[in-house]
């Protein structure tokens, strides 16, 4: 059967644009591969895994597009595929001439039939190897890493490990509270919800925020405030003043538990009553440690141990700094300071000493809502703290006071022997002379200061 | 639509030129390349610069082109005190029936084949008189313009060694030529040829192949050779790329190339290769015919870089590099398919 030159010339250019569009979607296999595996890769690295979807059907689409591309970019004019098939053929022109419309007398025309039937040898070939190799090489890996198994559920993090220890000490102080029966129904129920919200955020293997954390550290301690203010509410005994100090003078079990183990660490027990020290070691464990459990429950009993273990450690808190580490040396130092007393309270008065003159600050300084941005939620102090009782008034006029500020000409003051070690107690918040006084504390142990 | 020669006229035409080629082949012995691009020139009535050392044989050649094609033939021996009129002709007093009168006498110009020989030895006002007669096939003196005879050829020769006391040609006139062919030496072989069959060196008397209407008949059936419109793109292609300013050509030219080809050569080449495919027995113009015929037709069209010149670049280095980074069909086929 006679092929036309044009037939011959459309085999032609269909058998290059059917391997260009192999070239091109070849070729975007191979990426969309080697895309897919990376990724595979990364996910698994992160410990996701992504098994294969029928989503996955759409990435057929760039591989289509850039056949679709690469065809449109190789495609042949009939000029220029006359000219490559003329060449193959041998025809030194003749196609060329007769794809132009010249006509061939029946000696040329027979010459070109006679080329034109070795058509199918000349047509150009894929070249398999260079097409195919690489791209079905990457086909193969991200079909072979997609079909992997999941990766096995991977060891909690250290992470979300220290901060499941965090809401279950959250939840521990909350049962404490919830056992002593004082916070009221609306807070319970609500710090109740919000701990079962991370625990359900925990039990899904996600890491609860720092942030929820302390939120809810904070409302505990907030709610604990309240109980304790509720508590003294109840009882309607003392007097303002007396009532704020007894409420700072109620710290948790867990709180005491670990002061006592601070100061069996300093050696201090001894100081202590004898029945009081007594119950102390009862609750001792092995390894040194106090379990809150087995200290007293009832406020009373706390508030009395709370206050032995205050004196017996006040007395010689600025020795113990030599002795403690800096965490241990602090519960213990929260715990004079909560109990009213000072640190260096009762002690030998003398330079360095220090010694109380002004009693504690009007003030708690705590890091709540204000520290975080929430100045303008309502906080409700306990009865019997809005009205600083420590103020003590020293005059009553009609007209303004004038304010003629000096200077301290007697810097170091009197208590410090004018050696600068009291400067800190006369321009100093009660609550931070402890930080200040470590601070000279640690430098004069490292031969630093003064 | 138009109709291609026929095998016949092919054949017909191929006979024409074998006898021309024959003839030229048993007085220049072992220069059928030579011959083929004289003949080639001579076909599509192109002008032709032979250069070669002495003694190759070119003036030789060019008597028996004169010969063989019976055309009248005028040899010019150019040399520096050769003055325009010489070439041109030129007005002369005469006593015609008691009146004197100017008459315009013919120089050797007025003749079917001309040669100018060591064409670079006359000054350039005497190779610039040339300009109008190869280009315009006529002479203009003193105001009047005078026909020369069809076909008219300009066959010439140059030394490239002895450029003592030589007036190169001016681009200008180069341009002019359709090829410009490097006569190279012949081997031991056909100098024993030479020296076996021919006393004093002297060529076998020929007899004239062609008549006029055979020549006639000749040059007909060049110019039915059909050029597809392909290789047409080939040849713009092949000499487009000699301009270095192209971003497609290749390096060597950017490199070497001060001016390329002009628009004449591209001529120059279409007509040859007619010529060549006739010779090669084809209606039609191939791929390699424009291979074939670019060579001789470009490298003298090349304008090259002085330090390329220096570096001893030579134009048909040039062309070859042009020719081997053009390719035939101006896109190629994917790389994916063989």
């Amino acid at each position: 059967m006679p092929v036309t030159p044009a037939a011959a010339l459309a085999a032609f250019s269909r058998r290059v644009a059917a391997a260009s569009f192999l070239a091109g979607a070849m070729q975007a296999v191979l990426v969309v591969s080697v895309g897919v595996v990376l990724a595979e890769i990364a996910l698994r690295v992160l410990g996701l895994h992504l098994p294969p979807q029928p989503i996955w059907g759409v990435l057929l689409v760039p591989v289509l597009a850039t056949g679709w591309w690469r065809q449109r970019r190789e495609q042949l004019d009939g000029t220029v595929a006359a000219g490559h098939l003329d060449r193959r053929l041998g025809l030194q022109g003749l196609l060329l001439c007769a794809r132009e419309g010249q006509v061939l007398e029946p000696a040329w025309s027979a010459h070109l039939q006679e080329r034109l039937l070795a058509l199918p040898a000349v047509l150009p070939r894929p070249q398999w190897k260079k097409l195919l190799v690489l791209p079905m090489l990457a086909l193969s890996l991200a079909v072979g890493t997609a079909l992997l198994p999941a990766p096995p559920a991977q060891a909690e993090r250290p992470q979300l490990q220290a901060r499941t220890a965090e809401l279950e000490k959250i939840a521990e102080q909350l049962r404490d509270l919830f056992a002593r029966g004082d916070l009221p129904a609306e807070s319970r129920s609500e710090i109740e919800q919000k701990v079962q919200e991370l625990r359900q955020k925990v039990d899904a293997g996600e890491a609860p925020e720092w942030r929820d954390l302390d939120q809810l550290e904070q409302q505990l301690e907030r709610a604990e405030l309240l109980a304790a203010a509720s508590r003294e509410g109840k009882d309607g005994g003392g007097s303002g003043r007396e009532r704020a100090g007894d409420i700072a003078q109620s710290p948790t079990p867990a709180a005491l538990a670990k002061a006592a183990a601070a100061l069996a660490a300093a050696g201090l027990l001894d100081d202590m009553p004898a029945p009081l020290a007594a119950g102390l070691l009862a609750a001792q464990a092995a390894d040194g440690t106090f379990d809150p459990k087995a200290l007293p429950q009832d406020a009373e009993g706390l508030k009395a141990l709370a206050e032995a273990m205050a004196k017996a450690a006040g007395q010689s808190l600025g020795e113990l700094a030599q002795q403690l580490p800096p965490g241990q040396l602090a519960d213990l130092r929260a715990l004079v300071e909560g109990s009213g007393l000072q640190p260096g309270e009762g002690e030998q008065e003398g330079v360095g000493r220090g010694g109380i003159d002004r009693g504690p600050g009007h003030a708690a300084l705590d890091m709540t809502e204000d520290a975080q941005g929430g100045a303008d939620k309502a906080l409700a102090l306990p009865p019997g703290l809005a009205v600083p009782q420590q103020w003590v008034p020293i005059g009553d006029r009609r007209t303004e006071p004038t304010v003629q500020p000096e200077n301290n000409t007697t810097a170091g003051g009197a208590g410090a022997g004018g050696m600068g070690g009291a400067t800190w107690q006369l321009q100093l918040a009660p609550r931070h002379r402890a930080v200040v006084q470590r601070f000279f504390d640690q430098t004069t142990a490292t031969g630093r200061g003064k | 639509m138009t109709t291609m020669l026929t095998a016949a006229q092919v054949g017909r035409g191929r006979q024409l030129l074998a006898r021309v080629q024959d003839g030229c082949n048993a007085v220049l012995l072992g220069q059928r390349d030579l011959v083929d691009m004289c003949v080639m020139a001579l076909c599509v009535r192109g002008h032709l610069l032979l250069e070669g050392l002495p003694g190759l044989g070119k003036t030789e050649l060019v008597k028996a082109i004169g010969r063989l094609l019976g055309l009248s033939f005028r040899r010019v021996q150019f040399t520096p005190d050769l003055l325009p009129g010489d070439i041109t002709g030129g007005p002369i007093l005469q006593d015609r029936g008691g009146n004197r009168q100017f008459v315009f006498q013919p120089g050797p110009l007025f003749a079917n084949i001309v040669l100018a020989d060591e064409i670079n030895r006359a000054s350039p006002k005497t190779q610039s008189a040339l300009l109008e007669a190869m280009q315009e096939r006529s002479v203009t003196v003193l105001g009047e313009t005078h026909r020369l005879p069809l076909p008219f050829f300009v066959l010439a020769t140059q030394n490239p060694i002895e450029l003592e006391g030589t007036y190169p040609l001016p681009e200008a006139q180069l341009d002019r030529f359709l090829f410009k062919v490097e006569v190279p030496g012949v081997d031991a072989d056909v100098m024993t040829q030479i020296l076996t069959s021919r006393r004093r060196g002297e060529p076998p008397a020929i007899e004239k192949a062609l008549t006029a209407a055979e020549l006639d008949e000749l040059f007909t059936l060049v110019d039915a050779v059909f050029l597809p419109q392909a290789v047409a793109n080939y040849i713009a292609r092949v000499c487009a790329a000699t301009h270095p300013h192209r971003a497609d050509s290749p390096a060597e030219v950017k490199k070497a190339v001060r001016f390329g080809a002009s628009p004449r050569a591209a001529i120059a080449i279409g007509e040859a290769a007619r010529a060549a495919a006739l010779m090669a027995g084809r209606p039609n113009v191939d791929f390699d015919d424009v291979v074939r015929t670019a060579r001789p037709a470009l490298a003298h069209r090349l304008v090259l870089q002085h330090t390329a010149v220096v570096s001893g670049a030579v134009p048909a280095g040039i062309v070859r590099a042009v020719l081997d980074a053009v390719p035939a069909v101006h896109k190629p086929l994917p790389e994916v398919v063989s």
